[in-house]
């Protein structure tokens, strides 16, 4: 299940698992992938599809013609072999009845010798025999003793009082073994008719099947009511019934395709011999027949299949990682256009700020210098009527002063810019130099501070004094953020390229999203106190001092700051 | 008290006036100028120690000015004024030759104590 899973999980484009991409750019990244490969897989699946469809349809037609056409063959040939032999049959005893008197055929030496000459001839006759028009076989020869048998109250006779000529179904009859009647007709002039009769071995039918040369097949006769004429393979001995319907009467050879009772499927090539009651069918079964076309669909479908895979894992693959990669140029798009807006805008607000600090730091020297001269008169001059009440008024508007040039001067970084001085620097010694300066604090609140630090970082150039700064602001931070007892992490990494790193989690109440987009501006607090000051002076030192400073956070679970410096300062970044 | 002479060049005529009366009551001789040419002026006509000069003035090169100063009276101190945070020009100044830069709005207290041991470095 797992490994399953990992499978789809290689194939199924990443965007699909990111969580740092919006819902509704997933949605459109979905309707992508979907499209594209839906696209691509029409494109390229529905012509294979039909190709195959067209091809097996084809092929089979081919394989269907194939077996059809030497079936109807050997059943038309069938049909003229059968109908020649019968015809030829009939016109010998046409013959013998025209040319022998009854008188002639009445005797028994004769019709033997008759006889005899028939078989050497012809072959296949069993016997002969004279029949009056009572039914009465007057004359016989052949090896039975049926002399004077009465025919009178069988079908065939009567079948003869109004036919010429008449060819029976095959049976046992008295003679008790499988043969059939071939029996001719002649009118005496007004004295009624007599009947020449053939009786004909079934073997003679055997031998002209055998002849057909029709190898594995099942070739045998039924007659018109579909009783067996002759053994067949697959369905059964003579006088058995065909268990299927008996085909319908065509003059030409047919085809058809038949089932049998256990779901065997047959073709049956079958032409009515006509002048008989006999049907020739020739049956084989399809599976042998179509198994080299059922090897040759498989293949096509083996084929269609493994290509079918094949071009669904190529598409899916090569449209998830397209969809990732437009997703990975999305996501760093916004990233740079977020950079650079976010850029921007803090050095919008910065020359904002900058401005507006200067504009008012004017002023605020005129109020300075002109609160301080009335000061220094009101104290110069002694007989100043209330004077301690003045100087007091005055006290008070310079302190004022005081606090409103700590505000311009923390904001436009005025007390930094003159002390920049570039040391080595040691990060950790800095950090508990820091950690030192707030470390009642933390001792008090039984907050949990731990560092983590691999050897190798290198000591960096820096100003140590704003280091602090930015340190100090944001351990002072988290410590507001936390509760008592909570946990600090400092960790000390090496970025490579030429920067160190310095992490400060904590586990605090977290900062929302809202808060988080603006946490460096400056102004912008969520405290009841503070001036919004810090992270925003934090921000410009860093920015300064060439580093980085980046802020993750979630609420109820902490927040983490990333501090990037560069390991040598370069002169540049001041400016 | 303190001997010495200053020249306060800014173009806020009223943090001129004030600070001028203000050093004058502490027995410092002190004198203002609006423009960097009406200060060159008094220059070359008078003797100061220090020079107190805002950096951005109207129609006024700070680097220019600067070098016109110590043409005109080697050895003047100049401490440089500005109501800006950072400014390259601040640090080009101190380049030059100044010998402090102090934020606007100036304690009066420090400017004073900073004036008076810029001239006993001197004297001394």
């Amino acid at each position: 299940m797992k490994i399953l899973s990992n499978i789809l999980r290689k194939f199924l484009p990443d965007f699909l698992y990111q969580e740092s991409i919006a819902p509704e750019r997933r949605a459109r990244y979905k309707k992508l992938w979907f499209l594209v490969i839906s696209l691509i897989s029409i494109v390229s699946l529905v012509p294979l599809i039909i190709m195959t469809v067209i091809n097996i349809h084809q092929t089979q037609d081919i394989a269907e013609t194939e077996i059809k056409q030497p079936l109807a063959m050997f059943a038309m040939n069938a049909k003229r072999s059968f109908e020649y032999n019968f015809e030829e049959r009939k016109a010998a005893l046409d013959f013998i009845i025209k040319e022998r008197s009854f008188q002639e055929l009445s005797d028994h030496r004769t019709l033997a010798e008759v006889f005899l000459n028939l078989k050497q001839s012809f072959g296949g006759f069993v016997d002969l025999g004279l029949i009056d028009s009572d039914g009465v076989q007057l004359a016989y020869a052949g090896p039975f003793d049926l002399e004077n048998m009465n025919y009178a109250d069988q079908d065939w006779y009567n079948e003869m009082r109004v036919r010429d000529s008449y060819i029976s179904d095959v049976f046992l009859g008295y003679r008790n073994f499988p043969h059939f009647v071939i029996a001719v007709k002649h009118e005496k002039a007004g004295e009624g008719f007599y009947i020449l009769r053939a009786t004909l071995d079934i073997e003679f039918i055997n031998r002209q099947i055998e002849h057909l040369d029709i190898g594995q097949a099942d070739a045998f006769l039924i007659n018109r009511d579909g009783v067996l004429q002759t053994h067949s393979i697959y369905y059964g001995e003579v006088n058995q019934k065909f268990y299927h319907e008996v085909p319908k009467f065509s003059r030409r050879a047919e085809v058809i395709d038949l089932v049998n009772d256990v779901g065997d499927s047959f073709m049956i090539g079958y032409a009515y011999i006509e002048q008989s009651p006999f049907v020739f069918l020739i049956a084989e079964n399809v599976e042998s027949l179509l198994q080299n076309w059922t090897t040759l669909r498989r293949d096509i479908i083996t084929i269609l299949i493994a290509s079918v895979i094949l071009i669904a894992v190529v598409t899916i693959w090569g449209t998830s990682s397209m969809v990732d990669k437009i997703s990975e140029a999305d996501t760093k798009h916004d990233q740079m256009v977020h950079n650079m807006e976010y850029t921007n805008k803090m050095a919008s607000i910065g020359r904002l700020a900058a401005g507006v600090a200067h504009e008012i730091n004017n002023p605020l020297a005129i109020i300075n210098q002109k609160a301080g001269l009335f000061k220094d008169i009101v104290s110069v001059k002694d007989e100043f009527p209330e004077k301690s009440k003045y100087v007091k008024l005055l006290d008070s508007i310079l302190q004022s002063v005081d606090r409103c040039s700590q505000v311009t001067h923390r904001f436009l970084g005025f007390a930094k810019r003159l002390d920049v001085q570039v040391t080595p620097i040691n990060i950790e010694a800095l950090l508990k130099e820091v950690l030192e300066f707030l470390g009642t604090e933390s001792v008090q609140r039984g907050i949990n501070i731990e560092f983590s630090i691999p050897d190798e970082i290198p000591e960096i150039e820096s100003d140590k004094g704003q280091l602090q700064q930015v340190f100090l602001n944001i351990i002072n931070n988290s410590f507001q953020a936390m509760d008592d007892g909570g946990s600090l992490t400092i960790a000390i990494g090496n970025s490579g390229m030429g920067f160190v790193d310095v992490n400060i989690t904590d586990d605090g109440e977290g900062i929302s999203e809202e808060n988080l987009n603006h946490i460096f501006e400056p102004f912008y607090t969520s405290k009841k106190e503070g001036t919004g000051l810090g992270l925003s002076i934090t921000y410009g030192i860093v920015k300064k001092l060439g580093g980085e400073i980046m802020v993750k956070s979630e609420v109820g679970v902490g927040t983490s700051f990333k501090v990037v410096l560069p390991i040598k300062l370069v002169e540049t970044s001041f400016n | 008290m303190a001997d010495f002479q200053v020249l306060i060049v800014d173009d806020e005529l009223e943090f001129v006036t004030a600070l001028v009366e203000r050093l004058k009551i502490r027995g410092i001789r002190a004198e203002g100028a609006l423009r960097a040419d009406q200060a060159m002026v008094k220059l070359a006509m008078k003797t100061y120690d220090i020079i107190l000069l805002d950096i951005k003035m109207p129609g006024m090169k700070l680097a220019d000015t600067i070098e016109r100063f110590n043409e005109i009276k080697p050895g003047v101190q100049i401490i440089l004024v500005t109501g800006y945070g950072s400014s390259a020009e601040g640090e080009e100044g101190l380049k030059l030759g100044a010998v402090d830069l102090m934020a606007k709005p100036i304690k009066f207290d420090k400017l004073i104590q900073r004036m008076t041991e810029l001239t006993l470095g001197k004297n001394g």
